[in-house]
C-alpha cells in the first residue's frame, strides 16, 4: 500500500502545492498594490488608505487646493454605482472604495485655481506626511521663442506610512484643454520614495478635456470627482501628449525663414478656422481624427501650418466612419467637393471652405500596416498609400488640441521619405509620396458611386 | 516540482533547501510509521525552528510587511499537522513554495526599482565642480589700475575687465559678499565728470557694513572727485584718497567698517602723463555666513529678502537690518475689479534698479493681483531675476534674438505670446515696461474702461499714457479721450487682436523695426483708436535706454503728469464708444468759445484767465500729413512735438490754465465745418533752420 500511495500522494501534493502557489501569487499581486503592511497587526489594513485620504483631504481643504479624484481604479469601482452613491453615503461609514489594498490614490490639482504656497509642505509635514514635489519645465513657454522660467510643480506625492497620495497638477493650455507633465526624478531624488513605476499618471505627459466636476461623498469623504466618470476613464487610456518639437522647428526656420506675406498670413488664418471647425464637427459626431499628410508635416516640422500647402488634411479610421459626416459638414457651412471610393474601399472626402480645402482620408487597418486610398477622377485609377501601424497621441496646433500619430516620424517618413525636412513647393499626390502604390482601376460601372466630383 | 524554476536568480537558494526537504519527505514516505511519529513529536518542533528562522528575516529584509504577511500564513498552516499528520509533508512543500514566492517577490521588487529609472530626468551630468567651501576661507584678490585697462580677479576668476577705448573712465567699484565672495554689485563712477562723485557717495553709503569693497581707477578719476567723496574714502580706510590727483592710478580693497586689505597708488609725474599701472594682490579672510546676515524674523517674505540681500547690493534700505523697507505692500482691493484676472506682462531688460522701482509701484497699486504678473527679462541676467524673486513674482528669461530695436521687438513678441500661453483663458493682457511708475488707480482705470475693448470694434487699445498730458496741459483725472495714435507705456492688448492680426505678421528678427512704430503703422492700426486718460496713469522715468538719453527725457518726459488721486470715477465711460464719442465732441464744439485768432497762440494771453471753460481754436492743416502748424504750436505749448500724436480726426484736446482747449485742424478735420467763415486758421511757420532750437524751448 505505501508503494501505491507514494505516487498518488506525490501527484496530490504537486497539485495542492501548485494550487496553493497560484493562490499565493494571486494574493500577493493584490497585496503588491499596497506598499508594505507595517501596521498590519495594529490597524486594520483596509482602513489605511481611507485614513490617508481623509488626512490628505483635510490638508488640501485647509490650503484651499482645488483637487478632484482621478484615481482610475477607484473611479472604475464607482461607475456602476454612481446612481446609488448618494444613498450609500447616508448609511454611514461603510468603506467601499478607499479600502482596497492599494499603494496610491491619485488626485488632480487645477493649477489655474491654485496659488502656490510654500506653507503646504510645512503643514503636510505637521500632519505626518512625507512630501515630495517634482518640478519640470513649463511647456507653455517652450514655443518658438526661447523662453525659460522657473520650473513649475508638476507632481506632488504625500506619503503616510503605507499609503501615498499622488497629486497631479493640471495646467490650462491654449486650445481649451488640461495638461499634466511627465514625472521625472532629479538625480538627487529618492528613487524608492514610492514605487514610481506603479503610478497611474506621470509616465508620460497627458492631455485632457476640462472635466465638469461633481461634489460628492465617497466612503463618507467629501470630494470632487469628474461628473462623467466613464468619459474621463476613456480619456485616461488615450491621454498621451506630445509636445511639438520647437527646437527643431526653430532650426528649420533658421534655414527656411517663415513666409509672412499677406497671403501666407491669410491662409494660416483660414486653415486655423477650418481646423477648429472640423474639430468641432467631428467631435460632435464622436469621430476621432488626426492630422495627416501636409498638416501633420507642418506640425512636426515647423509647429505650424505650412502656408503653401493650400489644404488641411485629416485622417480617420474607417471603423469610426459615420454616414452622416457629409450632412454634418454641410450644416457647418462646407460644401462637398468630391467623394472618392466607398466605405469598403479607398474612401476619401473633400470639402471646400472659403479658400481652403479640407481633405479627409479614411484609413484601413491590415495585419501589419494601415493604408488609405486615392483616386484619379479622370482615369478611375486607384492609389494606395501605405503606413506602418501607429497609435494616436494628443498635441497642440493653432490653439487646438488635436491628435497625431505618436510615431510621427515613421508616419511622415512613410509619406514624404527621408528628406521631409526640405520644403517642396511642387507636390504631386500621385507620384511624389514615398508610399504610393498603384492599386488598379475602379470598374467603370462603379464610377458613378466612387467618383463623385462637385 | 523540481523542474519548476520560478526565476533564475532564485536558483542558488532553492536547490539546497529543496534537496534537504525532498530527502526528508522521501524518507517519510517510505517509512509511514516513522513519519507519523516524527510528525507527532519532532515535526512541530522542527517547524517552530523554521518559523523562528523566518522570524529573523523581517529584520534583514527591507519590506518587512511582506514577511509578516507570510508569517501569518505559516501560523495558519501550523494547525495543519495537528489535524492530519500525513499532511505534514504537504507543509514542507508549502514552505518551499512560500520561500520561492518570497524570492520571486524580492527579485520583482528589485526589477521595479530598476524600472523606476525610466522616470529619471534625461539630464547630462553637468554639475559644475565647486571649490569645497570648507577647505578655503580666504579669497585671493588681484586689482589692476592703469590708463587703458582695469582688471579685477577674485580667486583667479575675472570679475571685471575693461580695456575698451573711450569707455569706462573713472572709479570702478565692486562689492563682494564677505561670506561667500560673490560679486554683489559693480558700478562705475566717472568722477572726471561733475556730480558723479555724489552718486558714488550715495552708493557707498547704501552698501551694508561688512561688505568687501574694491576700487580701481581707469584713465582719470580725480578731476571732479570732491572733498566729501575723498573724506568718505578716507573714513573707509584709504591712506591716499585725500591726495589723489590728476591721472593718478589707484587701487583699494577694504571691508566697509573694517580693515584695509591693501591699497596701491602711483602718482602721475606730469600733467600730460599718467601714473604707472599698479597691480594690487591681497587676501581677504571670509567670515562666517551668519555674520553677514541680519536677524530678521523668519517669515516667507524675509526668506526672500535674505536671499536677495546675500546676492546684490545697492537697493537702499531693503537690506537694512534694523528697519528694512517693505517688499509686500497689500494695497486695498478694488470692488468689482474687472481686470483682476487679466495677466500683466512686465517687459524688462537689464536695468534691475528700474525694475525694482517699477515693481514697487505696480505692487502698491490698488487692485493689483500679484499672481497674474509675469516679468519677461530679455537675456539671462541674474540681477533682474533676483529683483523679481525678491517680490515673489514669476520671471521668465528670453534668449536674446537679433540686435537693438529688433531685439526689443522680438522680446515683445515672445513675451506677449507667452503671456497668452500662460493664461489661455485671458481675453486681454496688460503690457508694462520696466521703466514706468504706475498710478495708484492704474487698475481702477483699466477696470472701468476694459469693457470698451470688448464692445467697440473700432478700438485698438486702452493706454494709461497721454502723450500730451504734461503738468501744464492735463487737468481732469476723470476725463477720457479717443486718440488715433498708439501711446503704449502701460496699455491693454486684446487677445484676438494679437492672435489674429499682430502675431502672424510680427516683424521678423532681420527687420530692425521698433515694435511700437510698427504697431502704429496704418496696415496694423487700420484706423482704430485708443482710449487714454487726460491725466496719465503711468510715468516714464527711464533715462538710460535704447531710444533714451538724459536730455531727451528732461524735455519730453520729466514734466509728464501722473495721477495721484485714488479711486477716481471716470465720467461717461460709454461715451468713448465710436458713435457716442462723436455726439460728445459735437456737444463740446457747441459749448466751446472761440479764441481770439488774431493773437499769437504762443503768448500766455492767448488763453483768457478763466477756469473751467471750453475754448476752441483752428489751426491750418491742408491735408492729413500737413502738421507744420500743429508742430509749431506743440513746441510753444511744450508738449510732444516730434511727431503728431494724441489727435482724433484732426482734433487735439488739452488743458491750459484749467480751461479745456479744442485745437481743430482746418480744413482737414470734419469738425472744422463749425468754424465761422470769417476766422482764418492760425498758421505758424517753423523758424528758419539756422536759428537752431526754437527760443520758446529754453
Amino acid at each position: 500500500m505505501p508503494r501505491i500511495n507514494k505516487s498518488v500522494i506525490l501527484a496530490l501534493l504537486t497539485v495542492t502545492s501548485s494550487v496553493f502557489l497560484l493562490f499565493q501569487l494571486y494574493y500577493y499581486k493584490q497585496y503588491l498594490s499596497k506598499d508594505g503592511v507595517r501596521n498590519f497587526n495594529s490597524l486594520s489594513a483596509n482602513d489605511a488608505q481611507w485614513q490617508v485620504v481623509k488626512k490628505f483631504l483635510d490638508l488640501v481643504g485647509r490650503h484651499n487646493l482645488p483637487v478632484y479624484l482621478i484615481d482610475p481604479l477607484t473611479l472604475g469601482l464607482l461607475t456602476p454605482h454612481t446612481q446609488q452613491l448618494k444613498e450609500s453615503d447616508s448609511k454611514g461609514p461603510s468603506c467601499k472604495y478607499f479600502c482596497a489594498l492599494r499603494e496610491f490614490t491619485t488626485f488632480a490639482l487645477l493649477a489655474k485655481l491654485w496659488k502656490y504656497d510654500s506653507a503646504l509642505a510645512r503643514s503636510a509635514a505637521e500632519k505626518g506626511f512625507e512630501f515630495l514635489e517634482l518640478r519640470g519645465k513649463d511647456p507653455r513657454l517652450a514655443g518658438m521663442d526661447d523662453l525659460s522660467g522657473t520650473e513649475i510643480p508638476l507632481h506632488f506625492i504625500f506619503k503616510l506610512q503605507s499609503h501615498a497620495v499622488h497629486l497631479v497638477v493640471f495646467y490650462e493650455r491654449s486650445g481649451n484643454y488640461l495638461w499634466h507633465g511627465p514625472l521625472r526624478l532629479k538625480p538627487n531624488m529618492d528613487r524608492k520614495f514610492v514605487p514610481f513605476r506603479k503610478l497611474d499618471f506621470g509616465h508620460q505627459a497627458g492631455a485632457y478635456d476640462r472635466p465638469e466636476l461633481l461634489l460628492t461623498s465617497i466612503d463618507g469623504l467629501e470630494m470632487r470627482i469628474p461628473k462623467n466618470v466613464s468619459r474621463f476613464l476613456g480619456e485616461v487610456a488615450n491621454s498621451r501628449f506630445l509636445e511639438c518639437r520647437y527646437k527643431e522647428a526653430r532650426a528649420f526656420y533658421q534655414l527656411y525663414p517663415d513666409d509672412t506675406s499677406q497671403e501666407a498670413v491669410q491662409f494660416r488664418k483660414n486653415a486655423k478656422t477650418l481646423l477648429h471647425l472640423a474639430a468641432r464637427t467631428l467631435s460632435s459626431l464622436g469621430m476621432r481624427f488626426w492630422l495627416s499628410s501636409g498638416t501633420c508635416l507642418g506640425w512636426f516640422r515647423q509647429c505650424s501650418v505650412i502656408p503653401h500647402s493650400k489644404d488641411v488634411d485629416l485622417g480617420i479610421w474607417i471603423k469610426d466612419y459615420r454616414s452622416d459626416i457629409i450632412p454634418a459638414f454641410q450644416r457647418a457651412g462646407l460644401s462637398l467637393k468630391h467623394k472618392f471610393g466607398k466605405e469598403e474601399d479607398s474612401l476619401e472626402l473633400s470639402f471646400q471652405a472659403q479658400d481652403v480645402k479640407l481633405d479627409i482620408f479614411f484609413f484601413y487597418e491590415e495585419e501589419d500596416h494601415v493604408w488609405n486610398g486615392g483616386t484619379q477622377a479622370k482615369s478611375g485609377k486607384k492609389f494606395k498609400y501605405m503606413f506602418p501601424k501607429f497609435t494616436l497621441c494628443w498635441t497642440e496646433l493653432v490653439e487646438l488640441k488635436v491628435q497625431v500619430p505618436c510615431e510621427t516620424m515613421d508616419y511622415i517618413e512613410a509619406n514624404y521619405g527621408k528628406s521631409w525636412n526640405v520644403p517642396v513647393k511642387t507636390w504631386d499626390w500621385k507620384s511624389s509620396p514615398a508610399n504610393v502604390q498603384e492599386n488598379g482601376v475602379w470598374p467603370v460601372g462603379e464610377w458613378d458611386e466612387v467618383i463623385q466630383v462637385y | 516540482m523540481q523542474s519548476w524554476k520560478p526565476n533564475p536568480r532564485a536558483k542558488p537558494f532553492i536547490p539546497r533547501q529543496q534537496r534537504s526537504l525532498y530527502l526528508t519527505w522521501k524518507y517519510k514516505l517510505t517509512n509511514q510509521r516513522a513519519v507519523r511519529r516524527f510528525c507527532q513529536t519532532g515535526a512541530v518542533l522542527f517547524l517552530l525552528a523554521m518559523y523562528v528562522l523566518l522570524l529573523c528575516v523581517p529584520f534583514l529584509a527591507p519590506q518587512t510587511g511582506a514577511v509578516l504577511f507570510l508569517l501569518a500564513m505559516y501560523v495558519l498552516l501550523l494547525c495543519v499537522p495537528f489535524l492530519a499528520p500525513q499532511t505534514g509533508a504537504v507543509l514542507f512543500l508549502l514552505v518551499t513554495v512560500i520561500v520561492n514566492i518570497k524570492l520571486i517577490l524580492d527579485t520583482r521588487r528589485a526589477a521595479i526599482e530598476e524600472a523606476a529609472q525610466e522616470y529619471d530626468e534625461a539630464l547630462p551630468n553637468m554639475e559644475t565642480p565647486r571649490r569645497p567651501q570648507s577647505g578655503r576661507k580666504v579669497l585671493d584678490i588681484e586689482v589692476y589700475s592703469s590708463r587703458s585697462k582695469v582688471h579685477v580677479a577674485v580667486d583667479g576668476t575675472t570679475v571685471l575687465e575693461d580695456e575698451m577705448r573711450e569707455q569706462g573712465r573713472g572709479i570702478h567699484v565692486i562689492v563682494l559678499n564677505q561670506a561667500t565672495g560673490h560679486v554683489m554689485a559693480k558700478r562705475i563712477f566717472d568722477t572726471y565728470s561733475p556730480h558723479e562723485d555724489e552718486a558714488m557717495v550715495l552708493f557707498l553709503n547704501m552698501v551694508t557694513r561688512g561688505r568687501v569693497l574694491i576700487f580701481t581707477v581707469k584713465d582719470e578719476g580725480s578731476f571732479h572727485l570732491k572733498e566729501a567723496a575723498k573724506t568718505l574714502l578716507k573714513e573707509l580706510g584709504s591712506q591716499v584718497s585725500l591726495s589723489l590727483s590728476w591721472r593718478d592710478m589707484w587701487t583699494l580693497v577694504v571691508k566697509k567698517g573694517g580693515r584695509v586689505y591693501g591699497e596701491k597708488h602711483s602718482k602721475s609725474p606730469a600733467l600730460s602723463t599718467w601714473g604707472d599701472p599698479v597691480l594690487l594682490k591681497t587676501e581677504v579672510q571670509l567670515t562666517a555666513s551668519e555674520d553677514a546676515e541680519c536677524l530678521w524674523p523668519d517669515t516667507e517674505m524675509n526668506r526672500r529678502r535674505k536671499i536677495f540681500c546675500s546676492k546684490v547690493e545697492g537697493y537702499g534700505s531693503i537690506c537694512s537690518c534694523k528697519d528694512p523697507a517693505p517688499i509686500e505692500f497689500n494695497p486695498d482691493p478694488l470692488s468689482e475689479n474687472k481686470v483682476y484676472d487679466v495677466p500683466v506682462a512686465v517687459i524688462a531688460g537689464n536695468r534691475p534698479n528700474y525694475l525694482y522701482r517699477m515693481l514697487r509701484s505696480l505692487l502698491s497699486a490698488q487692485g493689483v493681483n500679484p499672481h497674474m504678473i509675469t516679468v519677461f527679462i530679455d537675456g539671462y541676467y541674474e540681477e533682474p531675476m533676483d529683483v523679481v524673486e525678491l517680490f515673489g513674482l514669476k520671471g521668465v528669461q528670453h534668449t536674446p534674438i537679433s540686435i537693438k530695436n529688433a531685439r526689443v521687438s522680438q522680446h515683445y513678441k515672445a513675451s506677449l505670446t507667452a503671456t497668452f500661453n500662460l493664461h489661455p483663458d485671458a481675453q486681454f493682457a496688460i503690457v508694462l515696461e520696466e521703466d514706468l511708475d504706475i498710478s495708484v488707480d492704474f487698475f481702477s482705470f483699466l477696470s472701468q474702461t476694459v469693457h470698451l475693448l470688448e464692445e467697440d470694434e473700432s478700438l485698438y487699445c486702452i493706454s494709461a499714457w497721454n502723450d500730451q498730458g504734461y503738468e501744464h496741459t492735463a487737468e481732469d483725472p476723470a476725463l477720457l479721450y479717443r486718440v488715433e495714435s498708439m501711446p503704449g507705456l502701460g496699455w491693454v492688448l486684446k487677445k484676438s487682436l494679437y492672435k489674429d492680426e499682430l502675431e502672424p505678421k510680427w516683424p521678423t528678427p532681420e527687420k530692425l523695426w521698433d515694435w511700437d512704430m510698427w504697431m502704429r503703422m496704418p496696415e496694423q492700426r487700420k484706423d482704430r483708436e485708443c482710449v487714454i486718460p487726460d491725466v496719465s496713469r503711468s510715468y516714464h522715468f527711464g533715462i538710460i535706454g535704447l531710444n533714451m538719453n538724459g536730455y531727451f527725457h528732461e524735455v519730453y518726459f520729466k514734466k509728464h503728469k501722473l495721477n495721484t488721486v485714488p479711486n477716481v470715477q471716470f465720467k461717461k465711460v460709454d461715451s468713448l464708444k465710436n458713435d457716442a464719442y462723436e455726439t460728445e465732441i459735437q456737444r463740446l464744439l457747441g459749448e466751446a468759445e472761440l479764441l481770439d485768432h488774431s493773437k499769437n497762440p504762443c503768448e500766455d494771453s492767448f488763453i483768457p484767465d478763466t477756469e473751467g471753460k471750453t475754448y476752441i481754436m483752428y489751426i491750418k492743416m491742408e491735408q492729413e500729413a500737413d502738421s507744420t502748424a500743429w508742430t509749431e504750436l506743440a513746441k510753444c505749448l511744450h508738449v510732444w512735438d516730434l511727431d503728431v500724436r494724441g489727435n482724433h480726426k484732426g482734433l487735439w484736446r488739452l488743458f491750459r490754465k484749467k480751461n479745456h482747449i479744442l485745437v481743430v485742424g482746418s480744413p482737414v478735420s470734419p469738425y472744422s465745418i463749425k468754424k465761422p467763415a470769417q476766422v482764418t486758421p492760425i498758421h505758424l511757420e517753423p523758424p528758419p533752420k539756422e536759428e537752431g532750437a526754437a527760443p520758446e524751448q529754453t
